[in-house]
């Protein structure tokens, strides 16, 4: 972990903290980090590090591009660490630089995406002991079947619409939160939220 | 209408939600237990919940996979490159890819208004584009135009050089 450049020790630091004393834990946390308390950015890592791998590989459907946008976006929260507010909850914000990178990430790769999503079966999910699989191996079967029905289902969504989807169905984030991330109004989450489920009860109707 | 009873949120366009929260349990007891009374005498609601707790089952399936053991080893090698990196790199990465998406907008602004006034000054400099009279002098109709014009000049430029070896012949007495 890098020292922390000694200008980060301010009064101006020194007044903002105490301003995050009355804010939540992670604000708080950022306000250490800025104040040169690496330690406090591990603590960050550590209590965020699995919900945004998780958010961001189901939205591109691709583990190691996961982790790679991950590093990304905690290396621009330790890079904001100067410049941090607390307008909006961490977790919003953290999620608002995940969906934006996330979001590029597939604008920028559509096309390999659409060769990818005929040969779904060959993509990287959840690894699976081969003795697992032994004792109902026609059940795994017909699950990985449905699994890869839901994978596809989501990823043919629109963008905007998969990633309200998987913060509210899988992140459990606030429809206020849902809608700072995508820079939206709420009731627009809640349409897109509405239109997503629709289509996606349409598309796994058969498997009802 | 009783004042506990619930409008139909599947007729009622201000509440659209409520039936996605209480699939997805987020509805507190007394709302849900007002939606269920609701239900109950709603086709339209029954079949939308029973349909979005089957779509919630399915998509419980996707589950994430396992994270590489050197993620947090990998989130630290960049930190450090990051910080070993040349001041200008850091203030151009503050610029166009700090934490908020858009904070490079107001960078943005800034490069366009530099290019226009740096465009509109090249402009208004004479011969600071060369590659205009180049355009102009390539163009067949200008040619065209400009023909006549230079073959006027050639011939002058001839009968003067006729007119300068007169000159020489009678300054050297006829002998060149």
């Amino acid at each position: 972990m890098p020292e922390p450049p000694k200008h980060f020790l301010t009064d101006g630091v020194q007044t903002d903290m105490a301003v995050a004393v009355a804010l939540e834990p992670d604000a708080q946390l950022m306000f250490r980090v800025r104040a040169g308390d690496t330690a406090c950015f591990a603590q960050l890592l550590e209590r965020h590090r699995n919900p945004v791998i998780h958010f961001l590989y189901r939205m591109v459907q691709n583990q190691a591009v996961a982790e790679e946008l991950a590093q990304e976006v905690f290396l621009r929260v330790y890079r904001s660490r100067e410049s941090y507010e607390p307008t909006a909850k961490f977790t919003t914000w953290l999620y608002r630089i995940a969906t934006h990178l996330a979001l590029n990430y597939l604008r920028d790769h559509r096309r390999e995406r659409a060769d990818r999503s005929m040969d779904i079966e060959t993509d990287d999910g959840p690894a699976r002991q081969l003795t697992d699989r032994l004792p109902n191996i026609e059940q795994d079967l017909v699950r990985q079947a449905r699994l890869n029905e839901v994978r596809l289902a989501i990823e043919r969504l629109p963008d905007k619409q998969r990633a309200a989807v998987l913060m509210h169905k899988y992140q459990e984030l606030e429809y206020s939160m849902i809608a700072q991330a995508l820079k939206c109004s709420e009731s627009a989450v809640k349409s897109l939220l509405f239109r997503a489920y629709e289509t996606l009860r349409v598309r796994l109707a058969h498997m009802a | 209408m009783n004042k506990n009873e619930l409008s139909c949120p599947m007729k009622n366009s201000a509440q659209p939600e409520l039936l996605l929260d209480y699939v997805a349990r987020r509805l507190d007891a007394a709302r849900a237990a007002a939606l269920e009374d609701h239900a109950a005498s709603c086709e339209c609601c029954q079949q939308f919940m029973a349909d979005q707790a089957l779509l919630w089952q399915e998509l419980d399936l996707f589950e994430p996979a396992a994270i590489s053991p050197k993620f947090d080893q990998s989130v630290y090698a960049r930190l450090a490159a990051d910080d070993r990196s040349p001041w200008w790199v850091r203030t151009w990465r503050k610029l166009f890819a700090a934490g908020e998406p858009g904070a490079w907008r107001p960078a943005m602004a800034l490069s366009a208004a530099c290019a226009v006034v740096l465009t509109a000054g090249l402009i208004q400099l004479p011969g600071s584009m060369p590659w205009r009279h180049t355009a102009i002098h390539g163009s067949a109709a200008v040619e065209q135009a400009v023909a006549p014009v230079a073959d006027a000049r050639d011939v002058e430029l001839a009968e003067k050089a006729l007119e300068d070896l007169e000159m020489l012949q009678v300054v050297s007495g006829g002998k060149l």
